[in-house]
């Protein structure tokens, strides 16, 4: 009996982080990697955003501040990696050059190569206002919240936003991806 | 409203952010301003471009790692006690 409701309980404990898991991992995961720019780094902070948020489960009760408390994890700990770490690219001339599209690519590969170009043009953000940009533009987050997960006010989450989309925008306006 | 002003703007006019008189203001200088109409549709863009293609792919066999490891790390305090018993 006891083996049974062990095996019950782990079949109930994985089902709730499989639901949690499969809404948010690849918010968490984007805005981790737009931080570390390494998968491997990513990684690790998107299974430790999880242990944690399911380790201290009271405010996954309210579905509505879910995601943005998840990213507001995500982003702390990606912060405490970057700074840790010392092989950082911070340098835009080592981050991974701009594609250039081909005459007449398929669609997939069509696909494929704007989110190079785009996410390129990311990288090229300052850190303040491309995670500003990701969390406003890319993962939808409200102004407030997205004010919340960096820590700062509305006002300067706002201009954090502005700025950044003007950054992009003068990026991407050179490159035939419309 | 000159072109600055239309700039300081653009975030809140996308955002539905500015009360209606300056809205009103700034529609009607945008009608009438080719730069600055430009500027607000490329901006449109990037944004868009940002929401359908700015996301890093995951892989699926990341995702499941990623999953099964998770679910490891959880489990297993609750297993300690049992291996004691």
């Amino acid at each position: 009996m006891r083996l049974a409701a062990e095996d019950s309980a782990a079949s109930g404990l994985r089902h709730r982080i499989e639901t949690l898991f499969v809404a948010h991992v690849e918010a968490v995961y984007n805005v981790a990697h737009r931080v570390l720019w390494n998968r491997a780094d990513a990684e690790d902070v998107t299974q430790r955003t999880f242990v944690k948020a399911i380790t201290r489960g009271e405010q996954l009760r309210d579905t509505r501040r879910v995601r943005p408390w998840l990213l507001q994890i995500a982003y702390r700990e990606a912060i405490t990696v970057l700074r840790q770490r010392r092989d950082v690219p911070t340098d835009p001339g080592e981050l991974p050059e701009t594609p250039v599209l081909d005459a007449a690519p398929d669609d997939a590969a069509v696909a494929s190569d704007v989110r190079s170009i785009v996410g390129a043009a990311l990288a090229r953000l300052s850190p303040d206002e491309r995670m500003a940009v990701v969390l406003r533009d890319v993962e939808g987050l409200p102004m407030n919240d997205v004010a919340d997960v960096l820590g700062v006010g509305v006002s300067a989450a706002k201009m954090r936003v502005h700025r950044g989309r003007a950054s992009l925008r003068d990026r991407l306006a050179t490159k035939e991806v419309r | 409203m000159r072109c600055e002003d239309m700039a300081e703007r653009l975030t809140d006019l996308m955002e539905g952010r500015l009360d209606p008189d300056e809205e009103a203001a700034a529609l009607a200088h945008l009608a009438g301003c080719v730069h600055c109409e430009t500027v607000l549709a490329d901006t449109r863009d990037a944004v868009q471009l940002a929401q359908d293609h700015g996301r890093v792919e995951l892989a699926d066999e990341d995702r499941a790692r990623m999953l099964d490891s998770i679910v490891g790390q959880l489990a297993a305090p609750r297993d300690a006690p049992s291996a004691d018993r």
